[in-house]
């Protein structure tokens, strides 16, 4: 019996030692992995088929990433699948909310490794945020990119939180620099965002949702005019803010008849095709 | 639409139809009588809001709404129209009267001009804190409440915004330096403009679009706000200082006109002012959870609050005292009702010591 114990620790041990050996290598090999796998999935012109067979390679990257993973590529993959998928597929609340939880940390993770201030971005002053933000530079795009996107997932989960809500006045002016830095980023995305954070507040009460509008024509100009989301956002969060219903019908009509295939935007502009005719079919509703 | 299609006795079937082939008088007469009593239209009730979509307030009144639907079967429906696209509080009001909509969840300030008495509450520093509101609404809210009906509305009651308090980029403790300061009011705002009028304080009138860059700019260096309006529009990320001096109560009501009820069977009138009623008051009730959530987070995010000494505080409140009397002289609050609310106070703090 007790030889049998002892074994068993030792075959453990001898397995944690061989895991460990082969750290390096199975991170350099992940990197590249969810790299690929990132492309192909945004090139899939099935969300149906992303939507089933992603979560077995959100588990395995979880479980790569669970001791403290320090390779800040694969950090930002699996922060930017597992905020993806949840924006795409994940309707349940509480759900939604893990799973914008892990993607935040892992941005923020990944983020930290990188540039040295963000480990305090979120309890810097405003006063202080702003000279950082200020003293980034075209190098840093991706790093406060994927932080940005990651953290407005985490805000847009739980919109009935204030201290997310005013997290909101952190994520906006680093995404705002981004824009300044590199306005094409992933397709226009910088746009994209600030376009939705610019539709937030109705106009009665101080918001300015013509910025939106300029944001969304923005991202579709660059992507030339390939990119659905913008265009969908445009008439769910624009037209349907300024309650025009012309411009609302027009873009989703367009929008539904656009061919989905563009590199990178081929699964996003699918899920766009998608909303489009739910929000058609609701439109009688709300205007 | 307004009104949509007819209710029961409408669409295709009539079941008459089969009883009068027969012709038995009874049956005769009892269809005459159904054909002779008001035939219950199916009434939809427009109502706007400047509340966000996917709002607290929205979810519930979204809701009630069906609720209401499902317990008249269908005779009294609600359609909202939220995120302020049929304009601000003030154009809502324009529509309500020309009868583009029937109803509205609007703040105070909308009735400066109609119903003085809806902002009894609203006279500055009236509450010390909002122990003290809830002793007086339990008591003045049916009062209030009741006035509506003799300007044309029907309330289904009062919701708490929260405590504003003044906010600011420079340190002022006292009534003179924050005389000194370049204080922003929305445009057009009487109400808000009547306020700082009453401790001396010259007001810097702008859309409220403007303000966080006024605020940058210096154009303005404060704000008088409560939390949870102060944190969305991302004030929070300029401003530096909170007095903890509750200025002035905050709060919005869900009317409808009166004439948009016409029509309405008594029965289903008592269960939409029952339901909506019931929904108001949840509103009020998750409203202050916000409120104070958001009040909390402002420290988190590190503005400073500045409490004030018995002697500075004294000095305030003796401004605010006389801006009240100020106000029942000009009728602004009818004296009945501003009594009502003083008496109420009077009881809250003598059982307090």
């Amino acid at each position: 019996m007790k030889a049998l114990v002892h074994g068993r620790v030792a075959a453990a041990i001898a397995l944690g030692v061989a895991l460990g050996g082969c750290a390096n290598l199975v991170g350099r090999v992940t990197s590249d992995l969810a790299a690929d796998l990132s492309a192909t999935i945004l090139d899939s012109d099935d969300p149906a088929l992303v939507r089933d067979g992603a979560p077995a390679y959100l588990i395995l990257l979880d479980a790569l990433l669970r001791d403290g993973g320090a390779n800040a590529d694969l950090l930002r993959g699996a922060a930017s699948l597992n905020g993806a998928y949840a924006t795409a597929f994940v309707a349940d609340e509480a759900r939604a909310r893990a799973f914008s939880d892990k993607a935040f940390d892992f941005a923020l993770r990944a983020a930290c490794l990188d540039i040295a201030w963000m480990c305090d971005v979120r309890r810097l002053s405003f006063d202080e945020l702003e000279r950082r933000i200020q003293g980034l530079g075209t190098g840093d795009v991706p790093v406060a990119y994927a932080l940005a996107t990651a953290w407005a997932g985490w805000i847009q989960a739980r919109s009935d939180d204030y201290s997310a809500i005013a997290d909101l006045g952190r994520v906006k002016p680093l995404m705002a620099r981004v824009l300044e830095l590199d306005e094409a980023y992933d397709h226009g995305g910088p746009h994209l965002y600030m376009g939705v954070f610019e539709t937030v507040i109705p106009p009665a009460v101080g918001g300015r949702p013509e910025l939106g509008r300029q944001h969304f024509e923005r991202a579709q100009a660059i992507a030339g005019g390939r990119h659905l989301m913008a265009k969908l956002l445009l008439a769910e969060n624009y037209a349907r803010m300024v309650f025009d219903r012309e411009l609302h019908d027009r873009a989703l009509r367009e929008v539904l008849a656009a061919d989905i295939r563009a590199p990178g935007l081929t699964l996003m502009n699918a899920i766009a095709q998608q909303q489009a005719q739910a929000l058609l079919e609701s439109a009688d509703e709300y205007f | 639409m307004s009104i949509s299609r007819l209710g029961r006795g409408g669409g295709k079937h009539r079941p008459c139809g089969n009883f009068v082939r027969l012709e038995r008088l009874a049956a005769v007469a009892l269809c005459a009588m159904i054909a002779l009593a008001p035939v219950a239209v199916a009434k939809t009730l427009k109502v706007a809001t400047v509340s966000p979509d996917g709002s607290a307030w929205m979810k519930v009144l979204r809701e009630a709404g069906e609720e209401v639907q499902a317990a008249t079967e269908g005779r009294v429906k609600l359609r909202y129209y939220p995120g302020g696209t049929q304009g601000d509080d003030t154009s809502v009001l324009r529509r309500m009267r020309a009868g583009q909509l029937h109803g509205g969840v609007l703040l105070t300030s909308a009735f400066s001009n109609i119903y003085g008495d809806l902002q009894a509450y609203n006279l500055p520093m009236i509450f010390r804190d909002l122990a003290e509101v809830d002793a007086v609404r339990e008591k003045l809210d049916p009062v209030i409440n009741a006035g509506f009906r003799e300007h044309g509305f029907v309330s289904f009651g009062l919701a708490e915004v929260g405590m504003a308090y003044p906010m600011s980029t420079k340190r002022a403790r006292t009534v003179e330096e924050a005389r000194r300061l370049k204080v922003w009011i929305p445009q057009g705002d009487v109400g808000s403009a009547r306020i700082l009028e009453a401790f001396g304080i010259p007001p810097i009138p702008l859309p409220i679009s403007e303000v966080l860059a006024g605020l940058q700019t210096g154009l303005i260096d404060a704000v008088t706000s409560p939390p949870v309006a102060a944190l969305p529009l991302l004030w929070h990320t300029r401003l530096k200082y909170v007095l903890d001096l509750p200025l002035v109560y905050i709060y919005g009501t869900f009317v409808v006109s009166a004439r948009s009820l016409r029509g309405i069977p008594e029965d289903d009138l008592a269960t939409l002012e029952r339901i909506m009623g019931e929904a108001v008051a949840r509103v009020d009730r998750v409203n202050r959870a916000d409120h104070d959530a958001a009040r909390r987070t402002l420290e988190e995010q590190g503005l400073e609050f500045i409490a004030l000494t018995a002697q500075e505080e004294a000095e305030w409140r003796e401004y605010a005292a006389a801006a009240a009397r100020n106000w029942v002289a000009k009728d602004v609050v009818s004296e009945g009702v501003y009594r009502q609310v003083a008496e109420r106070l009077a009881d809250v703090r003598a059982s307090a010591h």
